[in-house]
């Protein structure tokens, strides 16, 4: 470690910041009710879990005053969130009381001119139930509506969402994942499913590999985990193009070339090899085509090949190589970022592999980590419903009929490109496509072209904006819910603390209004029933042995505290894989069926076109999830505007210095943003968040073109979407 | 040697992440315009390497507090444990605080017009709690102790730009960021 001395810090120190406070906030203090409420009443507490699209999925504790939510703080109860949120988590006191919550149901004409007006819930049911009707007259069958719900809330009884589709008869789905989908099939391919190690495990590991992991920003809480592996002497390695918050933490930090991490780890395993640091005996028993791979390392990998590829020099991946086979156990956490390139899936299969070659899978402490679904065993009530009788769909491979499916990564596309009856209408749910679609200027032409589009929303944000009817939706303090992680294993149940404001309802609750006003229209049309409280909807989702697995009797108990599904710390320590031949399979049959390499082997990148040098990458923000929480004006106060984070020497090319106002275009569309100049990215990648901003049209993806990533379609149904090679150029403004 | 609690932030875990400041803020009833906690970040190369980190800081509680030694109406004092507390209904909102202090930290409440500034929670830690950004801090980059009794070898002090206003002996210490090399 260098020493500094004091001026030096503090020169530093006085540098950058100048007065300049993260956290500055100019809103008037009247707007804040939360902190307005009577002081003298009891407080109630109530259990809830954060239901957004992120690793941590927190356990919290509302506390409620004369049924105001006055504050929100984390579950001490939960083993992995430890009674501590992140920063958004503080704010939602904010985001269920913000002047901007969408409050009734409401319709706009025409679409898009922000006219909007209010209307009772049983006008927009009747709306919508007369549209849906029309268009089964019309069509014959209720095909020419397209639903599309993705992670705006990953609570169970969302999928009532679906269960309102599934109900008035064959639809059009919007089928995948946008997130995580390569990744999940190359480990699919390898090991049969997704399904990482406890990440409270992650204490025992003696090395820890960040795969393109930014857990500073994304998935907080596992950071005390890893300091605690790291008091205990292991060594904490960041790969990632950017330098991120957890980069800046680390021992050390590998700024490789954007999409090439296969070529790191390839280039890993051939030094592994060289020096015989294989756990032959691990990958021989337990693993297919191991030794067919060997060979192809043999014959077709080299360190300098693999230093060229990825900008990491030799020395470095041969320092990086040794201590991760030599040190037992070594962990690798691979982010989802990697895998949103066109080799992205195969990226992961050559990772999956080093974790085997050195036999680090199936044991505490290692493990190639990257997702798990195992702890999700409930019973999706909410959602299974089957159409009216009579109700015609789409013959699918099995004889039967039933919903059109289309690619959620495509969506724009497959939307306009439906002829047989095409879609004529949608309903957006827990989703915001206009803000994190691909190709934005092809959504909102979709999105033109419909004649009606409902979506259920908590703010006017860009899908909304397309939209003729918003119906208001609640927030977790506003429902009841049961959450689980696709990281941790805790299960929690999240309380209805507070009444709905205004007239906001759940999904679950606009499901049944629906149905009662579609039965009333036309008996038999909607088969969702039309009755039942939250909790007796939310008892159904518990089985036997989901009970069993967090050791209760019956769900009430999670009152008392979220649970820990009952698995061992490492995934696969029994060695039984869930691949067609039940051993890891390094060649892999299902892949090469699919038309990928069979072989975790080299799948070229994919390069910069001539006229879009610049490699524009949109990680997740840091202040909001996806078009969430960056919108309140809480967030907007400390971020107030988007910045492109540029490398001094790329912004001296284009003349650019720091503040300037910059183009950034390709064929698709352009966004303009100020310039950050800073050496945290490499010289050929501009960073920007992406981000909903409050009264702005700022969105990363007017540039994005939905190019599908190499894999998904094997267990998610379609491909993913490589986000992450999207090029353009610059201009100052 | 007086007794001293104050902040320990190890900047080597400090995520600039907020948490801290906006528990404390909820959990003081402050307005949205009022932190008693700020976060800073700083970025700077040097031929030694790359560093990004984050600093959070609130109230020093200065061995020798200069706010106390302006107020005019001696609403500042400083408990047996070293903790700067402010009693508002001696204040009179002149600002005079808010003018000498050399780290800028006691800000003028929108709503009272009096200074108000971070006491540590010391309502928390005589009952035995940490204070609310400490319990707060994800990463427990976030410490408050009786600073004498640690070690310091690993620590470097805070202290404000001007050497004059380095008599104040802030109370508080960082463990200092790693510079990355590649």
């Amino acid at each position: 470690m260098m020493k500094i001395s004091r001026r030096q810090f503090l020169g530093a120190t006085a540098a950058v910041t100048a007065g300049a406070g993260l956290f500055s906030f100019e809103m008037l203090t009247k707007l804040d009710p939360a902190s307005a409420a009577a002081d003298n009443s009891e407080t109630k507490q109530f259990r809830n879990v954060c239901p957004r699209n992120c690793y941590d999925t927190c356990g919290q504790i509302s506390f409620v005053q004369d049924g105001m939510l006055k504050k929100v703080d984390g579950d001490p109860k939960h083993g992995y969130t430890n009674g501590r949120l992140c920063v958004k988590g503080y704010t939602y006191t904010r985001r269920v009381y913000s002047p901007d919550r969408i409050k009734y149901p409401m319709k706009q004409m025409p679409r898009g001119s922000g006219n909007w007006t209010r209307i009772s819930w049983d006008e927009a049911m009747d709306t919508i139930a007369k549209k849906i009707l029309d268009l089964k007259k019309r069509y014959g069958s209720t095909l020419p509506i397209c639903f599309d719900k993705y992670s705006g809330n990953f609570g169970i009884l969302h999928y009532a969402a679906d269960g309102t589709m599934s109900s008035i008869g064959y639809t059009t789905r919007a089928v995948g994942t946008p997130c995580w989908p390569a990744g999940i099939d190359a480990q699919t391919y390898d090991f049969g499913t997704l399904y990482n190690n406890d990440p409270e495990d992650m204490v025992n590991t003696k090395y820890l590999i960040l795969w393109g992991q930014n857990l500073a920003w994304t998935a907080i809480h596992s950071l005390p985990f890893a300091q605690k592996a790291r008091e205990n002497g292991a060594k904490l390695v960041v790969i990632d193009p950017i330098l991120t918050s957890t980069a800046s933490k680390a021992d050390l930090y590998i700024q490789i070339k954007p999409s090439t991490d296969g070529a790191l780890a390839l280039g890993m395993a051939r030094y592994i090899l060289d020096n015989n640091w294989v756990d032959w005996d691990y990958a021989r028993a337990n693993s297919v085509g191991f030794d067919e791979w060997i060979d192809y390392l043999k014959n077709n990998v080299t360190l300098d090949w693999a230093a060229s590829k990825t900008g990491v020099p030799k020395e470095i991946i041969m320092e990086i190589a040794r201590e991760y086979a030599t040190s037992k156990p070594a962990s690798m956490w691979v982010g989802y970022g990697m895998q949103r390139h066109t080799n992205g899936g195969q990226n992961v299969r050559i990772i999956d592999a080093l974790g085997v070659m050195t036999g680090n899978v199936g044991k505490s402490g290692g493990g190639v980590n990257y997702g798990q679904l195992e702890t999700w065993g409930f019973n999706y009530g909410a959602m299974s419903y089957s159409a009216p009788k009579g109700s015609r769909g789409i013959v699918g491979a099995n004889g039967k009929e039933g919903d059109r499916s289309i690619n959620i990564n495509n969506f724009a596309h497959d939307v306009m490109a439906q002829q047989d009856p095409p879609v004529k209408m949608l309903w957006l749910a827990c989703r915001n496509p206009g803000g994190q679609d691909p190709d934005t200027h092809a959504i909102e032409k979709m999105f033109a072209s419909m004649e009606f589009v409902v979506s259920v929303d908590s703010f006017f944000n860009k899908t909304v904006q397309m939209s003729d009817i918003v119906l208001p939706a609640t927030t977790h303090f506003e429902n009841w819910d049961v959450n689980a992680s696709y990281w941790h294993y805790w299960i929690g149940i999240n309380e209805m603390a507070i009444q709905p404001m205004y007239e906001s309802k759940s999904d679950l609750e606009i499901a049944m209004l629906l149905s009662k006003k579609m039965n009333a229209l036309e008996a038999g049309s909607c088969t969702y029933p039309t009755s039942g409280s939250e909790q007796e909807w939310l008892a159904k989702e518990f089985n036997a042995a989901l009970n069993a697995s967090l050791g209760i009797s019956n769900y009430k108990e999670l009152s008392n505290g979220p649970r820990k599904v009952k698995m061992p710390p490492a995934a696969w320590s029994d060695g039984k894989f869930r691949t067609p031949s039940k051993k890891i399979e390094i060649h892999s049959n299902q892949a090469e069926k699919n038309g990928l390499p069979a072989l975790p082997i080299w799948v070229e990148e994919m390069k910069a076109p001539e006229k879009y040098p610049v490699r524009l990458m949109t990680p997740h923000p840091q202040l909001g999830l996806h078009s969430q929480f960056q919108n309140l004006d809480w967030m907007m106060a400390a971020n107030p505007e988007p910045k492109l984070e540029i490398h001094p020497n790329l912004a001296a090319k284009y003349g650019i210095q720091e503040g300037d106002k910059v183009k950034v275009f390709n064929d698709l569309g352009d966004i303009t943003l100020k310039a950050h100049l800073t050496r945290t990215t490499s010289e050929n990648v501009v960073v920007s968040y992406e981000a909903w901003y409050n009264k702005s049209n700022y969105n990363v993806n007017y540039t994005v073109k939905a190019i599908p990533s190499d894999m998904g379609k094997q267990a998610t149904g379609n491909n993913g979407l490589a986000f992450h090679d999207n090029f353009v150029d610059l201009q100052k403004v | 040697m007086l007794k001293q609690i104050g902040f320990i932030l190890d900047a080597n875990r400090c995520l600039g992440c907020g948490a801290c400041l906006k528990a404390c803020q909820i959990n003081h009833n402050l307005p949205p315009t009022l932190t008693w906690r700020t976060i800073r970040k700083i970025e700077d190369e040097s031929s030694d390497g790359k560093r990004r980190f984050y600093l959070s800081s609130a109230c020093n509680h200065c061995a020798n507090p200069e706010c106390m030694r302006v107020c005019p109406s001696g609403a500042y004092s400083k408990r047996r444990d070293g903790i700067v507390v402010h009693n508002s209904s001696k204040c009179m909102g002149c600002k005079s605080c808010v003018a000498s202090c050399p780290f800028s930290v006691p800000k003028i409440h929108p709503e009272t017009g009096k200074a108000t500034k971070c006491l540590l929670c010391y309502d928390r830690l005589d009952l035995g709690m940490t204070p609310y950004c400490v319990k707060a801090c994800p990463t427990r980059a976030l410490l408050c102790q009786e600073i004498h009794s640690i070690s310091l070898d690993q620590l470097i002090r805070l202290t404000a730009p001007l050497p004059g206003l380095r008599l104040t002996n802030p109370s508080v210490y960082y463990k200092e960021p790693r510079r990355l090399n590649y």
